[in-house]
């Protein structure tokens, strides 16, 4: 059986949050899985740039993002990312179980829930679900330390 | 020759130099513009016997002239003396112009056909303008209705599954379980129309099986036979029956019906009908098929026909008569079974409408005829993915209440969730195919990777969505939405059952 260590070696992620004390909370978390491409905006539009530079565009392929943010939302980023990437797996961080918001993101193509307040082992269980998606998707993407 | 015999040649030259240059400019002028390969060789050559006559006429000087003759020696001289011989060559002139220039009437013909044709031409422009609005009309009806149908489905699963279960509990209260039956009828019938809808939209579902060609052809016979009436011979050549073909039993019988119909149509006196089966090759040449062929004794049709017979709202039936849908649908059928049809017709001699199904290679299952009267769950586990909430709800409840172990989920990343944390076995997914996120294929794909053991079910309201991915896994069973309960408890029963025959194989 795979290390925890080998299964999330292919992740490359990008980080929203605004809050800073969380943001690092979920990076060290992150890391803990043993995911170190870690990349990280502090906002919606920063991360629209991100995601729209011909240099970084590619770069990331799970995101993982806080629901309440000034100006750009989690909500409104994640409708954003489903035009150009109507596939990536896209995770969107929950302080409040409000029913109707959860509907609102299922409806426009979130891939799955984090709700505040999560442990590490909570993060590897979704995480690992993400990981049989992108498996699924890419079948031919190399897997490091696979055999 | 004398002096004077010269000079009465070239009198007679003179004239019929006049003539022919007369003949020329009206000539010439009658054709302006319709300058025909043949007419402009002929008015080459007379332009050039012109210029030959003017040359002579010009040099007007005897000896001169008399030398050119007289060298030229008999035949030239003879001609030219005799003057008969300018006759002849006007003569051969006219005549060989009336038969190869487009003289009055045949002008006259030329400028209508010329006129026919532009109109044909402006007519075919339009034809193809109408024929493009009616495809992009078609196309937006299809989606329109396709969408309103799928919600629609939903809603009608919902009113359905309640009244029924209502009906089921609400023990003796004639008005009531009346009242509730009338609600399931209206709900059985707009079932029926919404599945119309989706077969206009091609969007539906087909619950494709696995079937013999003669069972097939043998399950709708009787229907054919009794829409053939008794004044048509109906014939069965079945070669190859004992081949598999994948189809949609209720949407093959239909298209079937069809093309007889169709045939007797074309036959208004007597006639014969012939269905045939026979195992060929498909359009690639390379796989087998089965081709399932109507063929008829009756007018046949010409080419213009044959081209647009599988066109929406074309029909060649008396207005009210057909709808013009009967073709197209077939066509649609037969894109969505992975075949095509196929039309060869000859004037008064008859057509032939040919199905062609890839042979299936998919091992047949034999349903048994009798449904179990209980079909009732063992303490299984189903794990259940399904975005419409209401619709999730009357599954769950309906199959907790038949005794499974039920774990639902409102999409399918949460469905995943839910296996994942779930530490006893799961016997079943029973998935909606489109959902926003994950859909319910790779649904179905990371959890046959899982727990390989799984029966899968995938309900849809149609599956345009599904079949775009192409990664139905195969062996799935697949249900069409509006979805009956009971038809559900059994397909469940089913497909469990079917799981337990295999471990114990």
């Amino acid at each position: 059986m795979p290390s925890v260590m080998d299964r999330f070696t292919d992740f490359r992620v990008l980080l929203v949050e605004d809050d800073p004390q969380s943001m690092n909370l979920i990076r060290s978390m992150l890391n803990d899985l043993g995911i170190y491409q870690v990349h990280t905006a502090s906002n919606g539009l920063k991360a629209k740039n991100f995601l729209e530079d011909e240099e970084t565009k590619d770069v990331v392929n799970v995101m993982i993002c806080d629901w309440n943010m000034p100006l750009v939302s989690g909500i409104d980023l994640l409708r954003h990312v489903r035009e150009s990437k109507p596939d990536m797996p896209f995770l969107i961080i929950t302080g409040q179980a409000d029913e109707e918001s959860v509907k609102e993101a299922r409806t426009a193509g979130v891939t799955g829930y984090i709700r505040k307040p999560f442990t590490v082992d909570d993060l590897r269980k979704k995480l690992g679900i993400v990981q049989s998606i992108l498996s699924l998707r890419s079948p031919v993407e190399p897997r490091a330390n696979a055999g | 020759m004398t002096t004077e015999e010269i000079e009465l040649a070239l009198e007679g030259g003179r004239f019929a130099i006049m003539i022919s240059i007369i003949v020329f400019v009206a000539w010439a002028g009658w054709n302006r513009g319709l300058l025909h390969r043949w007419a402009w060789r002929f008015s080459m050559t007379a332009f050039l016997l012109l210029l030959l006559g003017i040359t002579v006429d010009v040099i007007d000087d005897y000896e001169t002239t008399r030398a050119i003759f007289t060298w030229h020696d008999t035949l030239f001289y003879t001609f030219l003396e005799k003057g008969v011989g300018y006759l002849g060559g006007f003569a051969f002139m006219f005549l060989a112009a009336w038969r190869w220039l487009p003289h009055s009437d045949a002008l006259k013909r030329e400028k209508q056909m010329a006129e026919a044709g532009r109109a044909d031409a402006e007519q075919q422009r339009d034809t193809l303008r109408d024929q493009l609005t009616q495809a992009q009309k078609m196309e937006a009806i299809g989606a329109l209705t396709g969408g309103i149908a799928h919600d629609f489905n939903n809603l009608l699963m919902v009113i359905d599954g309640y009244a029924r279960r209502a009906t089921d509990n609400i023990g003796k209260q004639p008005v009531v379980v009346e009242s509730l039956q009338q609600v399931l009828g209206a709900t059985k019938r707009a079932a029926a129309l919404t599945k119309q809808l989706l077969v206009f939209s091609r969007r539906q579902a087909m619950e494709k099986k696995v079937a013999r060609v003669t069972d097939l052809i043998a399950s709708v016979h009787g229907l054919l036979a009794q829409a053939t009436g008794e004044r048509i011979n109906l014939l069965l050549e079945i070669e190859d029956g004992a081949s598999c073909i994948e189809t949609d039993n209720n949407e093959f019988s239909q298209t079937l019906l069809n093309l007889t119909i169709n045939a007797r149509d074309a036959m208004p006196g007597n006639g014969t009908i012939t269905i045939a089966s026979r195992l060929t090759k498909g359009s690639d040449g390379k796989d087998d098929a089965i081709e399932i062929s109507v063929t008829d004794t009756g007018a046949g049709m010409d080419e213009a026909t044959v081209e647009r017979i599988f066109e929406p709202f074309f029909t060649t039936k008396e207005r009210g008569k057909g709808t013009g849908l009967g073709l197209a649908t077939a066509y649609g059928f037969m894109q969505a079974s992975g075949g095509e049809i196929r039309v060869q017709s000859t004037l008064g001699s008859g057509t032939t409408m040919s199905l062609l199904f890839p042979v299936s290679e998919r091992p047949l299952v034999e349903t048994p005829t009798e449904t179990r009267s209980t079909a009732r769950g063992g303490g299984e586990t189903i794990l259940l993915a399904e975005d419409n909430e209401p619709v999730l709800k009357l599954i769950h409840e309906t199959l907790t209440e038949l005794g499974y172990q039920v774990l639902s989920a409102p999409s399918g990343f949460e469905a995943l969730e839910r296996e994942t944390s779930w530490d006893g076995a799961i016997d079943l997914l029973l998935t909606d195919v489109v959902m926003p996120g994950l859909s319910g294929i790779e649904v179905a794909q990371v959890v046959r990777e899982r727990r390989p053991n799984a029966k899968i079910i995938f309900m849809s309201g149609y599956t345009d969505e599904a079949k775009k991915t192409g990664q139905m896994p195969c062996g799935a069973t697949f249900l069409q939405k509006p979805i009956d309960m009971k038809r559900l408890a059994e397909v469940v029963r089913t497909e469990l059952d079917r799981s337990e025959m295999s471990k114990a194989s």
